[in-house]
């Protein structure tokens, strides 16, 4: 009963981070850090599910109406949607996309079913130390290769995020950190290393909420939503659609387990060549194309289970939201890993709510879509300040509980110039080199110790 | 209208009673300074529950860190407390510049005392530490990440195999460690993890004796200055008045024989800090074989 308060809710949320651009899954799942303390694993995972699942289907339709991504794997949206929702046909873009994520969705859990057992058999035969370091470095490396605009920025970002990581005690190998230039005697707390919750704010939220604002210079909401088809003229059109969308599914399920891009390069990826194939037979429609629209949304939605394989299996995040979520998940000292994922059963718990979650998000999705030109009458800009400001207070009130207010609010203002530079660079690389840094360093430090120690 | 009256005066009574009774049990909280989920925290809140069985108004009190606890310390709260805190975890707070000093005052007495053990996955075809050794130059040992530099440097005198500690964070990850074919031996607590995982076999203890069949280290590697070194833990006192310390005392020294506590112990086959002798000496014993020297407190 109470997995299922954590999935109304993760839905719930999930709708809500779909609909404020910039928002996104991971400041979500940051400022879910009450809710999730005293949670069990499977709350944590279910809760995850369902904010991932929902937010795809809220975020196409803000994408397609206000032209305004929620996140990177809604650009198509953004460019098709939009321009079909210019010429009158948005709500077809809307049900499409939306029909599309939920096939995309049921196909992943198929691929997932047809891949478990063999990953699980070579995680078991061959996953060592040895292993872990090489995906920790192939992780580390494709973040900064493949994101961003320049990879001299991205290492810089990375290295930033391994310096703060590394601050304190550090347990594998066991020293203190720089003890002659960081001042620990002057600020003992220091040694308990930096508190992920303000850094989190202050070094990914804050340039994020940046990078949002900048979207809404300028904008003006003035043309309205309008559905006049019935139900099953959108079926009708799906139909004619069906061959784009599995396209997409497939491109989704292999590319969802590629790093920290999963999503966003699947979407576009499966958007390009469904583009060239269209351009080349002559059948692609410049002013706001539907099939391309249905493939990148397929394939988006097809990453979520399959993305979280790694996660879910051996314990490694392939994205920030999912950093953010091991964060959590190792704050509780949980163990995660196939034999308390899998072979207790909860993933098949995992599986048959990720199916009930899809589906009532799609179910809620499509009535829901006609309210959606309240959200021309919000400003958007306040209400992305507003999240900023309810999550400083959060910081406040998470140092409060463990008597360290005045160490977090220090970090968290202490931060914010680099915060401000960081509105410029890939905040996510810091991120996840900051959560990462721990299991990075204690795996190389096994893997030299256990070789040539 | 008499009935209500006297139903009002009852209660009023009953209150109070209630409320002397209450007043009258004596305060024991436990601190725990570590995380949620381990050891630490499951011992601190048997220690809560028995002393509640004992009679103390005890609560447990989750401070997290040792920064933490000390600054708990630190504060006027009414309420005494203990914390558990074992020998290598002293050394480890005091190198870290979180130093809680024992004294004779602060050191209310021993809780237990765990052996450790030495262990080999179960697939390999182990039937004496010699036969193991026999052809090698060098062994890798999971240990834990405090474990101090040149613990096994002994043993290559002894042996004529160099054990290489590796060093993993957590008692659990030790055992995956070894399970997952990094290592090819694991030194440890000997706890019921130990005891109870298939997948491992360990052969050997700390303790003087043999246990359930398995030699004592001082046969396997007699010259090893940490062959009988265990997990020693000890009661801390945080502002515990002098009036109420020698009950407190008696009380902690007996609570070993506590209905959950006493099967606890046993389970691993500990030896509870009352069946110890001298026991303060016995803990500093415990800091300077694991510490190799005296330490600043000492």
């Amino acid at each position: 009963m109470e997995e299922l308060l954590f999935v109304v809710l993760g839905t719930l949320l999930g709708f809500l981070s779909g609909i404020i651009p910039g928002v996104g899954n991971t400041i979500m799942i940051l400022g879910s850090y009450p809710l999730l303390k005293d949670a069990s694993l499977l709350q944590m995972l279910l809760y995850y599910i369902a904010i991932i699942s929902s937010s795809q289907f809220s975020g196409s339709v803000v994408a397609t109406v206000f032209g305004v991504p929620g996140e990177s794997s809604s650009l198509p949206a953004v460019i098709e949607g939009n321009r079909m929702f210019h010429r009158g046909v948005g709500n077809f873009a809307i049900s499409n996309a939306a029909l599309g994520s939920i096939l995309g969705a049921f196909v992943s859990v198929v691929v997932v079913y047809s891949v478990l057992p063999f990953a699980i058999e070579l995680i078991k035969e061959f996953y060592n130390n040895n292993v872990q370091v090489i995906i920790l470095l192939l992780a580390t490396t494709s973040i900064c290769v493949l994101m961003g605009k320049s990879i001299a920025q991205n290492v810089f970002v990375f290295a930033i995020g391994i310096f703060l990581g590394l601050v304190g005690t550090n347990y594998v190998p066991n020293y203190v950190f720089l003890p002659q230039i960081i001042p620990y005697e002057t600020f003992p707390l220091l040694l308990t290393d930096l508190p992920l919750f303000p850094i989190i704010i202050s070094l990914y939220v804050f340039p994020v909420l940046l990078q949002t604002n900048a979207m809404f210079d300028g904008f003006t909401g003035s043309k309205k939503y309008v559905d006049n088809n019935k139900f099953i003229e959108h079926i009708k059109q799906f139909a004619k659609n069906i061959s784009s969308s599995l396209r997409g599914s497939v491109f989704g399920c292999f590319i969802g387990l590629v790093p920290h891009i999963g999503a966003s390069v699947a979407s576009n990826l499966s958007y390009a060549i469904e583009r060239k194939f269209l351009v080349k037979h002559k059948q692609y429609h410049t002013k706001g194309d539907i099939k391309t629209l249905v493939a990148a949304e397929t394939a988006n939605n097809s990453t979520g289970l399959v993305s979280m394989l790694p996660l879910i299996l051996i314990g490694i995040p392939i994205s920030a939201s999912e950093a953010m979520l091991l964060g959590y998940i190792d704050i509780n000292n949980y163990d995660i890993n196939y034999e308390t994922t899998v072979e207790s059963g909860m993933f098949e718990t995992i599986v048959i709510w990720f199916i009930g979650i899809n589906t009532v998000s799609f179910l809620l999705a499509w009535p829901l879509v006609r309210y959606v030109n309240i959200l021309t009458k919000i400003n958007m800009k306040h209400m992305l300040w507003a999240t900023g400001l309810a999550l400083v207070a959060l910081t406040y009130y998470l140092g409060a509980k463990s008597f360290e207010e005045v160490y977090y609010m220090s970090v968290l203002i202490g931060l914010l110039p680099l915060g401000y530079w960081l509105r410029k660079a890939e905040p996510m690389i810091l991120m996840v080199a900051f959560i990462l840094q721990d299991k990075l360093f204690a795996s190389i430090h096994m893997f030299y110790s256990i070789h040539y120690g | 209208m008499t009935n209500k009256i006297k139903t009002i005066a009852f209660s009023m009574v009953f209150m109070l009673l209630a409320n002397l009774a209450y007043a009258d049990k004596p305060i024991l909280d436990v601190t725990i300074p570590s995380s949620n989920k381990g050891n630490s925290w499951a011992e601190g809140n048997m220690l809560s529950d028995a002393l509640k069985r004992m009679g103390y108004d005890s609560e447990v009190v989750h401070t997290k860190k040792c920064v933490n606890n000390k600054s708990y310390m630190a504060k006027d709260t009414g309420r005494p407390a203990v914390f558990v805190r074992d020998a290598g975890r002293y050394i480890k707070d005091e190198s870290r510049n979180c130093k809680v000093e024992i004294t004779e005052d602060s050191f209310i007495n021993l809780f237990y005392k765990r052996h450790q053990t030495m262990c080999v996955r179960a697939d390999e075809p182990f039937t004496t530490i010699d036969d193991f050794l026999s052809g090698k130059t060098r062994v890798t040992v999971a240990v834990t990440h405090s474990i101090n530099d040149g613990v096994f440097d002994s043993l290559l005198a002894e042996s004529g195999v160099r054990f290489v500690p590796i060093r993993v964070k957590g008692s659990k990850n030790i055992i995956k460690s070894l399970v997952a074919g990094d290592t090819d031996l694991m030194y440890s607590g000997f706890t019921k993890r130990e005891i109870g995982t298939k997948q491992i076999n360990c052969f050997t203890t700390s303790a003087s004796g043999e246990v359930d069949g398995r030699p004592a280290m001082s046969t396997l590697f007699p010259n090893w200055n940490l062959n009988s070194s265990g997990t020693i833990k000890y009661f801390h006192a945080v502002n515990i008045p002098a009036e109420q310390m020698a009950k407190v005392k008696a009380d902690l020294n007996r609570i070993t024989e506590d209905v959950k506590i006493k099967p606890y112990l046993a389970s691993a086959y500990m030896t509870p800090g009352s069946a110890i002798d001298d026991q303060y000496t016995e803990f500093w014993k415990a800091v300077e074989i694991i510490a190799g020297k005296k330490v600043a407190s000492q």
